[in-house]
């Protein structure tokens, strides 16, 4: 079975550093763009299963990027990390398949990806 | 015939005749003495009963005879003799006498000055046509003792007549002066501002009824005092109207907070200096006092409205700002335990360093959060020249900006500025910083004094700033960069306007035209802490 690859955008590299391990220990195969255009570039280049995107974002914000690639109509899974917890009540979810709440902690994140994966899957 | 003397035009007009034509006009007629007793009681109701028209004749209209240099006249009028005129003179000496006996229509009659106090006051000519009878000498000194008393009665009339006029004048003077008076009067006490005039040697002149109730003293305790007698709370105003004496202008004094007798008002005060009418000389000072307490309480009540609300926004962004670095610590920090455990060296290290960073980065953020909030510090003014400061970051910023291969450009002039030194440092390394980062191939200092400011420009060649950013470019933890606080303008703002007085702003936003950022900081020269 072909690890699931997941993109991870978000523009502190520290912070994209943990992400990223704490998904490498998932099992998933795992790349990185600090901002959005990159991230656009690299969907050009690879398909991804799944991708997390940093909202708060100079440039491009995190909502602009998701947009974006729904308009592409790229087919990918979409979780929306934010470090603001009104965002999941306020903002519908026309872009996004989940949002979380960025922590230290994450159980939350890994188990939404695993759901949004399975439910790929069948 | 009466003739009226006309001083303006030096001669004699004649006014009324009592021709001989008619027999009313003679006096010598027995019948009309005889039937009064009394020559006055005579006289007093035939005054009462002459209408003067009947005297004035078409003859006499528009004559006037200058006196000066008359033959006649100027013997009469300025040297006041009695003259008698002979057929035998009229012969002799012709013309003036000549021309008198046409117009009297006889030659032989007397001319007789009526004499006031001191002067002719008119001229009167009688003569015998009607008797005929020849002029004796004692019938001269009758005349004159008439003359002298009817010139003393005619100057009485003039007298009487003028002072009438003049007090009528004066009466309708003294109305409108009155009139303007109460006017400006009313206006005065109707004021809703305090009004004080003082003279030259400040003593209080004006003291308008919102002035009473200002400084808690009636008009009658005050006026002719010294203004200083209102105590300490106003030598600083005696100051300020002192100064208005040497710069010969009016002083505005805006939210000078007063501690009356009651509570602490805030007022905005004028000085106006007082002119006299030729606008030459400062007879005065206009003191103004507008109340404006109720005014600043409201502004300081939306300022602390809008802190607040901007406080909550920024507790949100602090919590944001806070947030990350923490998921960052936690995650690692948990990822450490991990990799300790199953030995991974390079690993542990490297979680370990990006843990110290992130507590740096989160220090870093509590530094500039505690920096920004802090209230006025106690800054401590001094003199400084401006060049030391720059030339100080020149040396900060020398190997950043060759490593970006830019050149810095500085043109300051030398100015003495009155500030915190260390303050206006770090305003400038702030600005310095951002225009280094987002400059291109050029960084820009322009220093110059304009008016009583001085004037120092930050400009930077790159990418130019939107309209969108520049709305949030001092607000708190707006930053377009990746790694920041977003605290570096606003705490530069602080540093300018609030502990300097200044301004700061930027130009050449949204405009395509001009090709450079410029960051302007406007500092006053006359500087002075607030205690």
């Amino acid at each position: 079975m072909e690890k699931p690859k997941i993109l991870v955008v978000e523009d502190e590299d520290n912070m994209r550093f943990l992400i990223s391990e704490e998904l490498s220990d998932e099992g998933y195969l795992v790349d990185t763009a600090a901002n959005g255009s990159e991230c656009l570039q690299k969907f050009e280049e690879n398909p991804y299963d799944l991708v997390t995107i940093d909202i708060e974002m100079p440039d491009m914000s995190g909502l602009e990027l998701a947009g974006a690639l729904r308009e592409r109509k790229v087919p990918v899974r979409i979780i929306l990390l934010t470090a603001y917890s009104h965002y999941k009540s306020d903002l519908s979810s026309w872009a996004a398949d989940a949002y979380i709440v960025k922590s230290s902690n994450f159980l939350e994140l890994k188990s939404t990806i695993k759901e949004l994966l399975n439910a790929t899957n069948h | 015939m009466l003739l009226a003397k006309d001083i303006k035009s030096q001669t004699l007009i004649p006014r009324y005749w009592m021709n001989r034509r008619e027999p009313e006009g003679s006096l010598s007629g027995g019948s009309p003495t005889m039937k009064y007793g009394n020559l006055s009681q005579y006289l007093r109701e035939k005054a009462i009963m002459t209408d003067l028209k009947e005297y004035e004749s078409d003859k006499l209209r528009n004559r006037a005879f200058p006196y000066k240099s008359h033959a006649i006249f100027e013997k009469v009028v300025l040297r006041k003799k009695i003259v008698q005129v002979t057929p035998e003179m009229i012969r002799e000496w012709g013309n003036e006498y000549r021309e008198l006996k046409n117009l009297l229509e006889t030659d032989q009659f007397i001319v007789v000055p009526l004499i006031g106090r001191l002067e002719t006051v008119a001229v009167l000519i009688v003569d015998h046509f009607a008797t005929q009878r020849v002029v004796k000498p004692h019938l001269i000194e009758s005349l004159k003792i008439f003359a002298d008393n009817a010139g003393l009665a005619l100057e009485n009339v003039l007298n009487y007549d003028e002072l009438r006029a003049k007090t009528l004048t004066l009466e309708r003077q003294t109305s409108l002066l009155n009139y303007h008076r109460e006017f400006s009067q009313s206006i005065l006490e109707s004021l809703d501002v305090a009004i004080v005039v003082l003279d030259r040697e400040n003593k209080i002149r004006e003291w308008n009824r919102r002035a009473e109730t200002l400084f808690q003293r009636s008009k009658e305790q005050v006026l002719g005092m010294g203004f200083d007698m209102l105590g300490p709370a106003v030598f600083d105003l005696l100051n300020v109207a002192d100064r208005v004496y040497e710069v010969k202008n009016t002083i505005l004094l805006t939210k000078y907070e007063y501690s009356g007798k009651e509570s602490k008002q805030y007022l905005d005060i004028k000085f106006t200096p007082l002119r006299s009418l030729e606008m030459a000389r400062i007879e005065g000072i206009i003191i103004m006092f507008d109340d404006v307490t109720q005014k600043k309480l409201l502004e300081d009540e939306i300022r602390r409205q809008e802190k607040l609300a901007s406080l909550g926004e920024m507790s949100a962004r602090v919590a944001h700002e806070i947030r990350n670095p923490l998921s960052v610590i936690g995650g690692f920090a948990n990822r450490l335990s991990s990799s300790i455990e199953t030995e991974e060296k390079d690993k542990s290290m490297r979680y370990i360093g990006i843990l110290n960073t992130e507590v740096e980065r989160l220090e870093g953020i509590v530094e500039e959060i505690l920096e920004f909030s802090r209230p006025r510090q106690r800054l401590e003014f001094e003199e400084f020249n401006v060049i030391d400061v720059v030339e100080d970051l020149r040396i900060l910023y020398q190997d950043k900006i060759e490593e970006k291969h830019m050149l810095l450009e500085v043109d300051i002039g030398d100015e003495t500025l009155f500030g915190d030194k260390r303050r206006i440092k770090q305003a400038l390394i702030n600005l310095l910083q951002n225009a280094i980062e987002a400059g291109e191939t050029y960084v820009g200092v322009n220093g110059y004094r304009q008016d009583n400011y001085y004037f120092c420009e930050i400009k930077n060649d790159g990418e130019k700033i939107t309209e969108a950013v520049a709305k949030n470019l001092f607000s708190p933890f707006f930053t377009t960069k990746v790694t920041g606080t977003g605290l570096g303008l606003p705490i530069t703002k602080k540093i300018i306007e609030e502990e300097h007085g200044g301004k700061i702003y930027v130009r050449g936003v949204g405009d395509p035209k001009v090709k450079e950022t410029v960051f302007v900081v406007q500092l006053p020269i006359e500087n002075r802490p607030e205690g």
